[in-house]
């Protein structure tokens, strides 16, 4: 091979390799599915310090998407159901971490110290609550609503992804808290019997 | 002593302030409540007798509002209606109109905009129509978004049969939406073969190919809610005479197909209700849909 032809052939393998690489890292990534690894993230909480989802290594770790403008999500904290859910799942060791993926643009955004005000009056007992206003961890994770939940195993792995509950309208007496199941049946060494459900509530206002 | 006449003046001073001070409030401040539902009422359409009563939440949506299909899609939740009515009567599920899909932030929700109508059938007693005028009466829960969302409850009522005056109103109400409804799918002049699921590791891909001379001009299909499974909306197509649509299972990858898929197919702009059955029998029937599936929960 000429000297020529060798140098056009190499410029012809990095050009394609380099189209590849950008239609591969320019294509939207799918969220994760149920059983695939947890994705990375490091969040600031509205008390100011940084979480990271490596630090709860070895736990069961809950995600719970929330925005204090929807009234699904006013609903469920002022009827004492998400507050419950939050204590009975730290009493098992498990950290429960509510998202807030609201654009800083749309109307229903808070500041920190507002939604810390705000989360305390409804007796939330989750671990944090973590910023996340560029969106990039609830797109990461595919964060449709809010409320929305995702369940991590203790090895990082997606155990549940959904609805908080099967009570759509608030109006159930027997309703079954799916986050609490997985978790439950996490602790149990038994698999989680209901792993998706769609989960219901006004849409996250990413940016 | 007190002067006479200054304590009131003291006292309305802050009225005074506030009132001079209104006009220069934050937007941000919360205005008066806002009312997504212009106005609800429950309309007869049809008095029954002796087939079911037919009834219709008719809903006038104040612009930019909107509330959910059946299937709501990724967020929101759909209109339900808590009846009330004499012992013995029985209320179907509300049927409704082809919504519009609308894709934001990457979110697909599948919504009713404008002027609403969701259809009731409601049959009598064992015992047969009563000889008596009787009530029907809902609260609709309903959901409704624009910027943000608001929820919340509506009652409504009619008496059947309706008076003469009020039953054309409904007839009219009737004949203006009856459009925005699907029809059967024998009307489209298309045929289905049966649905087939493949497992693609994470979701059912069930794909229904459709035949016929205007096979190609279907361009969407709007799934209903199908019970133990989580349609993926985002993932759903319909070009070339073929849908696609990923179910993922609710139990997890164990889980064999639905035995059936259901929904409203667009055909050159018109909706048509189908139900395909999914499975190994691989026979080509159709299965016409005669009242709508449960809601999602």
């Amino acid at each position: 091979m000429s000297k020529t032809r060798l140098v056009k052939a190499v410029f012809i393998s990095v050009a394609f390799a380099a189209a590849v690489g950008i239609a591969v890292s320019a294509a939207p990534q799918s969220p994760p599915a149920v059983g695939d690894t947890a994705p990375a993230f490091t969040l600031k909480c509205v008390c100011g310090t940084n979480h990271s989802l490596a630090e709860f290594k070895g736990k069961i770790v809950v995600l719970e998407w929330t925005n204090p403008g929807c009234p699904v999500v006013q609903r469920h904290y002022k009827d004492g159901l998400m507050p419950a859910a939050q204590k009975a799942a730290r009493e098992k060791g498990v950290v429960w971490l509510a998202v807030n993926s609201t654009d800083p643009g749309h109307g229903n955004y808070r500041e920190p110290a507002d939604l810390k005000t705000t989360y305390t009056g409804w007796q939330a007992a989750y671990a944090a609550q973590l910023m996340d206003a560029d969106g990039a961890t609830g797109l990461a994770y595919g964060a449709k609503t809010t409320p929305h939940i995702i369940v991590i195993d203790a090895q990082g792995k997606i155990a549940y992804n959904g609805a908080i509950d099967d009570d759509t309208s608030g109006n159930k007496t027997d309703r079954t808290n799916y986050a609490l199941a997985a978790v439950d049946a996490l602790i149990a060494g038994q698999p989680v019997a209901v792993t998706t459900t769609r989960p219901y509530g006004c849409s996250v206002k990413y940016k | 002593m007190k002067k006479r006449g200054t304590v009131p003046i003291l006292l309305l001073l802050p009225a005074i302030l506030i009132l001079f001070a209104s006009d220069a409030r934050p937007s941000s401040l919360p205005s008066s409540p806002e009312t997504p539902l212009k106005k609800v009422r429950l309309v007869v359409l049809d008095a029954g007798n002796p087939g079911p009563a037919r009834v219709g939440v008719h809903v006038e949506l104040a612009a930019g509002w909107h509330l959910y299909w059946v299937n709501p899609g990724e967020a929101g939740l759909a209109p339900n209606a808590r009846w009330t009515l004499p012992a013995g009567f029985t209320a179907g599920p509300l049927r409704h109109p082809i919504p519009v899909r609308s894709i934001e932030d990457g979110i697909v929700s599948f919504e009713h905009r404008g002027e609403v109508l969701l259809l009731c059938d409601i049959a009598p007693p064992p015992t047969g129509w009563p000889a008596a005028p009787w009530k029907a009466a809902a609260v609709l829960e309903w959901m409704a978004c624009r910027e943000s969302c608001l929820t919340g409850e509506t009652a409504v009522e009619a008496v059947v049969p309706p008076d003469t005056a009020s039953l054309a109103t409904g007839r009219s109400l009737l004949e203006k939406l009856a459009p925005r409804f699907p029809r059967p799918f024998s009307a489209s002049g298309l045929t289905a073969g049966a649905a087939r699921a493949e497992w693609t590791g994470a979701a059912w891909r069930v794909e229904i190919a459709l035949s016929g001379p205007r096979a190609a001009e279907a361009t969407d299909f709007f799934v209903y809610p199908v019970e133990d499974f989580v349609v993926d909306n985002a993932g759903v197509t319909c070009r070339g005479g073929r849908i696609v649509c990923p179910l993922i299972p609710s139990h997890g990858p164990g889980s064999p197909p639905p035995p059936a898929i259901a929904g409203v197919l667009i055909v050159d702009g018109v909706g048509y209700e189908i139900s395909v059955p999914i499975g190994a029998s691989h026979s080509y029937r159709i299965m016409e849909v005669t009242s709508c599936p449960k809601r999602d929960s």
